[in-house]
């Protein structure tokens, strides 16, 4: 599984990037929406997730550019009034508030995949 | 404006509006008094002369503005004025036989007929003294078996006492309109600094609560990195308690700030039921830190509210008795008066009076048994909840016991 993970803050990104690599799969990370865009032309993904704040690209077009590309979003949202912003916006699949723990996160990715189709396969769990 | 500068000003109108319709009120009754004791003494001195006025004749060498004996109050502006046989419109009527026959004495008004004058005085016969027809004075007395009628008009008089009035209350209203704009002035000068600090403590609030939320969310991953790297200890256990104490807080500070909005969906919301069940739930925590709970909570109380907002005021108000009680506490919910009334008391080492500052963000009365204190914004975030709702919330301390009331 390829995931995407994008975020402006860099501690964060490499954190979650080596505990999801340890756990889900490859993950390829993004601190602007326009290395998201860049990065959804030359490669594939299972699942995206966005912090709803990049700097560069908006976030209502950086969702429906990934939705397009049947990619599954889930968004991180910073603030609680944020949450009422981004329901405006396209839809994300699922949304996780700030502060969330390693668990939690793990757990929205999991059933975002399940719920969009694309969850772990028989073949992949024997693996 | 907010609410306590808008309280302010009201208040401090209604104030001025007091002070000065008392002033006014004084002034204008002793003027009316000094009018009717000025026509007194005139029905007076005319009862002193057998119900006329005699011209005097002989004016006096020098006016005397300044009285010489008590009752020459106004020298020759007063009643003793030698003027005042010429200037006074007044009629006399003496009756004899126990009031069957009148004699005019004296008639010197042209308002009324001598017939109707008779017939006036007629009807003031059982009478003493006073005001008759708005601004006629009468005086009845007797000399020998003859009673006197005396009655003089005091319009002309009472004119500027009336125009005072007038002015009085025109001049109050003035003022008042005055008052009003300097009150603007004035309430936003006292209320700027206040408001000021309001909105640096929100933009705190604001600020923590984001700022906060993601360096949270990665001091968790790194732990969790640093317990797959080198297995969990002590010190990763104490980092993840305390990140769930921050986390904790700064929910508190997202929902507190989220409430202020005033965005909020109400419902009809079981109380009796949150309450019961944040009690329950709790339970074994009073016990264990040897509190004895009682509650009395009245079965299916509803009310109107933000369904998630009551279930929070519950929470808190249980966490906070189970933080702060040192061996007591009681709960109560009842209806009263059409209103939801929740009671919580607790023995509490803290002096006795008011303490209404346990609504106020930040602060702590007292230390927790257990050393672990709260952030101060568990009541705070109740107050926000009830005044939202329109409702009141006081707490004080009396008798060594921590009473807070909320009223929905």
């Amino acid at each position: 599984m390829k995931i995407l993970l994008a975020s402006p803050k860099r501690d964060l990104l490499e954190c979650y990037k080596a505990l999801f690599e340890a756990d889900l799969g490859q993950t390829v990370t993004a601190f602007d929406g326009a290395q998201v865009l860049s990065l959804l032309k030359t490669e594939e993904f299972e699942i995206a997730v966005l912090d709803s704040e990049l700097p560069r690209v908006g976030y209502g077009r950086l969702v429906t550019q990934i939705k397009e590309r049947k990619i599954p979003v889930i968004a991180l949202i910073n603030e609680p009034e944020n949450v009422r912003r981004c329901r405006n916006e396209p839809q994300a699949d699922a949304y996780l508030s700030y502060p969330f723990n390693y668990a939690e996160i793990k757990s929205v990715i999991t059933k975002t995949l399940e719920n969009t189709g694309k969850g772990p396969t028989a073949a992949d769990e024997n693996e | 404006m907010n609410k306590a500068e808008k309280k302010f000003r009201i208040y401090a109108i209604l104030v001025i509006f007091v002070l000065l319709t008392v002033l006014l009120a004084v002034i204008n009754t002793v003027n009316f008094t000094m009018a009717a004791e000025d026509a007194d003494r005139l029905t007076q001195a005319i009862s002193e002369r057998q119900g006329s006025f005699e011209p005097v004749g002989n004016f006096p060498s020098e006016l005397q503005f300044m009285p010489k004996d008590k009752d020459f109050r106004m020298g020759p502006m007063g009643p003793d004025s030698p003027e005042m046989n010429a200037s006074l419109r007044y009629f006399t009527i003496a009756f004899t036989d126990k009031g069957e026959k009148a004699e005019t004495v004296a008639f010197n008004i042209s308002a009324v007929t001598e017939e109707d004058a008779r017939e006036w005085a007629k009807q003031l016969l059982k009478e003493k003294a006073g005001w008759s027809r708005g601004t006629y004075r009468y005086r009845v007395y007797k000399k020998g078996g003859t009673t006197y009628v005396t009655v003089i008009d005091q319009g002309r008089e009472l004119l500027p006492s009336y125009r005072i009035l007038i002015i009085s209350a025109g001049g109050e209203a003035l003022c008042l309109i005055i008052a009003w704009f300097v009150l603007q002035i004035i309430s936003r000068k006292i209320y700027a600094p206040i408001e000021e600090a309001d909105r640096k403590q929100r933009n705190f609030i604001k600020n923590a609560n984001k700022e906060f939320r993601v360096p949270l969310t990665v001091i968790s991953g790194n732990t969790e990195l640093t317990e797959r790297k080198y297995g969990p200890d002590d010190q990763t256990r104490s980092t993840r308690r305390q990140i769930e104490k921050m986390n904790e807080l700064v929910e508190k500070l997202g929902t507190t700030r989220i409430f202020e909005d005033e965005d909020m969906q109400t419902a009809e919301v079981p109380v009796s039921e949150y309450l019961l069940a944040a009690l329950e739930e709790n339970k074994e925590k009073f016990s264990s830190r040897g509190v004895e709970l009682g509650y009395d909570i009245a079965p299916d109380i509803k009310l109107a509210a933000a369904p998630e907002a009551v279930k929070r005021i519950a929470d808190e108000l249980v966490c906070n008795a189970l933080k702060y009680s040192v061996s007591k506490a009681d709960f109560t919910l009842k209806e009263e008066n059409g209103h939801v009334l929740i009671e919580t008391k607790n023995d509490a080492d803290l002096p006795d009076g008011p303490a209404d500052q346990v609504f106020d963000r930040f602060t702590v009365l007292q230390n927790a048994g257990d050393g672990e204190n709260g952030a101060g914004l568990g009541l705070a975030y109740v107050k926000e909840v009830v005044k939202a709702h329109k409702g009141r919330a006081s707490a004080e301390v009396k008798d060594g016991t921590f009473i807070l009331r909320i009223t929905l």
